[in-house]
């Protein structure tokens, strides 16, 4: 597909445009500035109301751009000149018109952004193009109110527990930017309007609470706080000041309906990932297990911290060769690396095909943490001559070690069989 | 190409193909050969083998491949078959080649230069005796012999008990030069000479196809020790490399990437059915010389023979182990030559001899040992670290005629391949065991134990006399002239032709007999005109 993709320095814009140039579209990007160099660009400016200057054809054009600035508030008359000439674009070129709105969308919203946003709607759908209404977005690397609550998260010594909890629906960016390339090339619905967010919501605390757990991995002290505490300061603070619209965006999420999901996604045939998945930096947990399971095996193996390369190579050869799950390693096992010497050659594990699957990857680990410049020491000690009486030490020495984890693996057996002392991996 | 008709279309350039090529063109006439033109993905180290180790960053690709392709095939026995940058060269031999087994190793490959991309080098003549199985006298053998030796360049002419036994040393390099280990086993065998021979064991040095000169192009070996990846100076004879050299004649075309289907006998003339590149396509010739390797070989001339019954695969049962120099603990790791450097012949039983070389280890990948350790790995890793720098590596042949494994086609056309070896191997191969170690320690070499590890069926890729020459062929056999009876005009020079197959390297016979059949054809073809 050939799509324009306005506003695409923006959060979903840069995740979007590199999500549909990995799915092979060409992508013409539009915004103030130039960002991604391997895509054209056409400079954009929403407020001068005017498209953006393309030449030949279109499959479709995705509208991000918004005007996020509390100062410039005109009650959404820039925007809805920009969103008129887009849709006179589309016309013309036939294009499929695609504007990324907000849950806050309605016409009498409590916020100028929901009520803006509902204006701009009906542009488009007058003009049959398609709204997508998204969740709270995040993942990715930190943008947008996604960045904003995470830095929160990360440097306030106290987090604010808003009472009644206002309930949100999340979705991982990427998953947003794929359904809306769907979207853009499949038939769409007949109404026009698709909500792209978590069928189930869940507390703004608890997500809050996954930002620290999953992505921070750090604790969050939560403090009760009641919601109406922030409504008073809105109207305690001056119209321009930069803090009202911070202030705006929070009540704009306090005033949030649940929305039935379940209709958009089935259309759009997406399945999101689960919050503390794509909470993780590398944007799934599945990965990040697969890490610390190579990180494990490689320490194992090299006796050494392994060089971050040779960790992700482990990573892509599960994924290449073995179908890309981690496998479950106790916690133990993960913790102290040295340990794996209780299951290495000895069929420890009750679970015959568990033992036979740790047995092949800790054979490509060997062979992965052989093939690094750390392995040729670790194997050939290309850096030390030991001659023959540090050979003979060595030597005695790894018998001794393997004489005392081998007896120390028959001692443990009943221990390690133990449900519990497996059930920690899955947690 | 297409609709041209050449005098002789060759299938196949791997040492076989190339060798009948040769003759033919030099006799003037005009040589079409095809093959899967498959080439090299991932290159070999460029700096020795210990300086790559240490400093080299992406060694991973090299010795573990862009694809894990050292991870794919962990049933292999031999390291070659792991080892990435030879991957390309039996990539979808079994699937294009439409080649089934049931647990037989079946090895072959697309690759221009054939299975020679990745060999040991081992090289050796067959004696008068051992040609008796061969239905023409052997001196027709003798001057091909030569001639091949001198064109391909061996090294490791020695005044040694093994020279009459290899029988090439007229024609060959002087031997390269042995590591620390090799050098004092050899100078104990020489002292223990008499107690050893009476053992039926004799050492000598290994003759390869390893220049320890330079010969044309090809640079002598430096002992970078990157043997099992390739060779950067072009020492190891590889076919490829004489590609390159037959271009050069005027009457020779290369159809690359020629993945022959089927082959058949026309009234005048054969016809090759094949896809270039994907796409259907046929060559033309008035006589076909097959050279694909035994197994391809053998594949398409049952098919165009319409042979239902299954015809004998040969291949030598062999084994692989491990000896320790304790003198030598501690030593430290240099560079050396990765292949054969000393090789024995045993007596193994009446009638049976054997044949081996040892190898440096450095070279080869440890986590190759490591899984036959019985320690934990992170423990097995210190052992082999301090052991392994002071052990040298084995294998050992024994004759074809032990095998009893089978090949035929299936209803969809596809070659079967059946059976493995014969009840008299394991034996056999235990009473080597018990020898060798006997031999080895005379030499101050320790079998390791547990590491006699004995090879599938079909691991040492010797496959050899499916289609036997006979005095009086019939179909499914081929004369004299490699001419396969039952067609007209389709010869076979490659292993499949040979009629018997001997615990020795075979390579080197395979492509003396090409060339003695492509002269003899080259002759026939000249006077027919």
């Amino acid at each position: 597909m050939r799509l324009l993709i306005t506003g695409a320095s923006g959060y979903i814009g840069l995740r979007l445009t590199k999500v549909a140039i990995a799915q092979g579209h060409k992508v013409l990007t539009a915004s103030r500035r130039r960002v991604m160099s391997a895509t054209s660009w056409v400079p954009y400016e929403l407020q001068s109301g005017i498209a953006p200057a393309v030449n030949g054809p279109l499959d479709a054009i995705i509208h991000l751009a918004a005007n996020t600035s509390p100062l410039a508030h005109d009650h959404g008359a820039g925007e809805l000149v920009a969103v008129q000439a887009l849709v006179k674009l589309a016309h013309t070129l036939r294009a499929r018109l695609i504007f990324v709105s907000s849950q806050a969308a309605a016409a009498s919203a409590p916020t100028s952004y929901g009520r803006i946003k509902w204006l701009l709607e009906q542009e488009i759908v007058a003009a049959r193009g398609f709204i997508v209404r998204p969740g709270l977005v995040y993942g990715g690397p930190l943008h947008g109110l996604f960045e904003t609550l995470t830095n929160a998260v990360r440097q306030l010594p106290a987090m604010p527990a808003f009472l009644p909890a206002p309930m949100v629906q999340p979705v991982h960016v990427d998953d947003l930017a794929t359904g809306l390339l769907t979207l853009a090339a499949g038939p769409g619905p007949s109404n026009g309007i698709l909500c792209v967010a978590a069928r189930e919501p869940i507390g703004f605390t608890q997500f809050l609470q996954t930002i620290a757990d999953s992505r921070l991995r750090r604790r969050a002290l939560f403090v009760p706080m009641p919601t109406f505490l922030v409504r008073v300061a809105l109207r305690l603070t001056p119209p321009n000041s930069r803090a009202r619209g911070s202030l705006e965006r929070l009540t704009s999420l306090f005033e949030l309906c649940v929305v039935d999901s379940e209709p958009s996604l089935q259309a759009l045939g997406l399945v999101l990932r689960p919050l503390a998945s794509g909470m993780q930096p590398s944007g799934s947990e599945r990965r990040r297990l697969l890490l610390a399971e190579g990180a494990a095996l490689l320490a194992y193996v090299l006796k050494m911290k392994p060089a971050s390369g040779v960790v992700r190579r482990h990573v892509r050869v599960i994924e290449r060769l073995r179908g890309g799950q981690a496998l479950h390693l106790p916690r133990l096992l993960k913790r102290w690396p040295l340990t794996i010497a209780l299951f290495d050659t000895n069929a420890m594990a009750a679970d015959a095909a568990w033992q036979d699957e740790f047995k092949w990857r800790l054979h490509a680990a060997t062979a992965i943490g052989e093939a690094t410049v750390q392995g040729a020491q670790r194997f050939l000690a290309v850096e030390s001559s030991e001659g023959m009486l540090g050979a003979s030490w060595r030597l005695c020495g790894a018998v001794a070690a393997e004489l005392i984890w081998r007896t120390l693996a028959i001692a443990l057996k009943p221990w390690l069989r133990r449900e519990r002392f497996w059930c920690e991996a899955q947690r | 190409m297409n609709g041209e008709i050449f005098d002789i279309v060759i299938v196949g350039s791997g040492p076989a193909g190339v060798s009948a090529a040769f003759p033919l063109l030099e006799a003037g006439l005009t040589v079409l050969m095809a093959d899967g033109g498959k080439t090299p993905t991932v290159l070999p180290p460029a700096a020795p083998f210990i300086d790559s180790r240490r400093a080299d960053s992406d060694q991973w690709k090299w010795m573990v491949g862009p694809d894990f392709q050292a991870l794919r095939n962990l049933d292999a026995v031999s390291p070659k078959l792991r080892v990435p940058t030879h991957a390309y060269a039996f990539e979808d031999f079994a699937l294009r080649n439409k080649v089934e087994s049931d647990g037989y190793v079946v090895v072959g490959s697309l690759a221009t230069g054939g299975l020679s991309r990745a060999w040991g080098c081992g090289v050796a003549t067959l004696d008068a005796s051992e040609l008796s199985a061969f239905p023409f006298a052997a001196r027709e053998m003798a001057h091909s012999y030569e001639s091949v030796v001198k064109r391909i360049g061996v090294s490791g002419s020695s005044a040694d008990d093994l020279s009459a036994y290899f029988g090439l040393d007229a024609w060959a390099q002087p031997a390269l030069p042995m590591d620390d280990m090799h050098a004092r086993a050899y100078s104990l065998y020489e002292l223990k000479r008499n107690a050893l021979v009476a053992l039926d064991f004799r050492l000598g040095r290994s003759r390869v196809a390893a220049l320890s000169l330079a010969l044309g192009e090809r640079q002598a070996c430096n002992l970078s020790g990157n043997c099992l990846y390739g060779c950067h100076s072009k020492s190891l004879y590889t076919a490829s490399d004489e590609l390159e050299v037959l271009a050069r004649y005027p009457n020779f075309r290369h159809a690359k990437g020629f993945v022959v289907d089927d082959v058949a006998s026309a009234e005048k003339g054969v016809r090759v059915f094949g896809h270039l590149q994907g796409v259907a396509s046929t060559l033309h010739g008035k006589k076909l010389v097959l050279a694909a390797g035994t197994i391809a070989t053998t594949r398409l001339a049952l098919r165009t023979l319409k042979i239902s019954h299954r015809v004998p695969l040969q291949s030598c049962p062999s084994a692989a182990f491990l000896l320790w120099a304790p003198r030598f603990l501690g030593r430290s790791r240099r560079n050396e030559f990765g292949l054969g450097q000393l090789s024995f012949s045993l007596g193994v039983e009446e009638e049976i001899r054997g044949f081996g070389s040892t190898f440096s280890t450095t070279g080869i990948p440890m986590t190759e040992f490591v899984s036959h350790l019985p320690l934990r790995k992170r423990y097995g890793i210190d052992v082999l670290r301090s052991l392994l720098s002071s052990c040298v590596a084995g294998n050992i042949f024994l004759p074809g005629h032990l095998s009893d494994a089978t090949a035929g086609l299936d209803a969809d056309g596809s070659l079967r391949i059946t059976g493995g070896y014969g009840k008299r191997v394991a034996p056999l191969l235990a009473i080597a065991h018990r020898k060798l170690r006997a031999a080895y320690r005379k030499l101050g070499l320790i079998m390791m134990p547990t590491s006699f590890t004995v090879g599938r069926p079909g691991g040492d890729i010797h496959y050899a006399a499916t289609l036997p020459m006979r005095a009086t062929p019939v179909p499914g056999q081929t004369a004299a002239s490699g001419a396969l009876a039952g067609v007209d005009g389709i010869y076979v020079a490659d292993g499949a032709c040979l009629s018997a197959l001997s615990e020795k390297s075979h390579t080197l016979t395979i492509m003396a007999n090409a060339d003695r059949i492509a002269n003899q054809l080259a002759r026939r073809m000249k006077t027919a005109a």
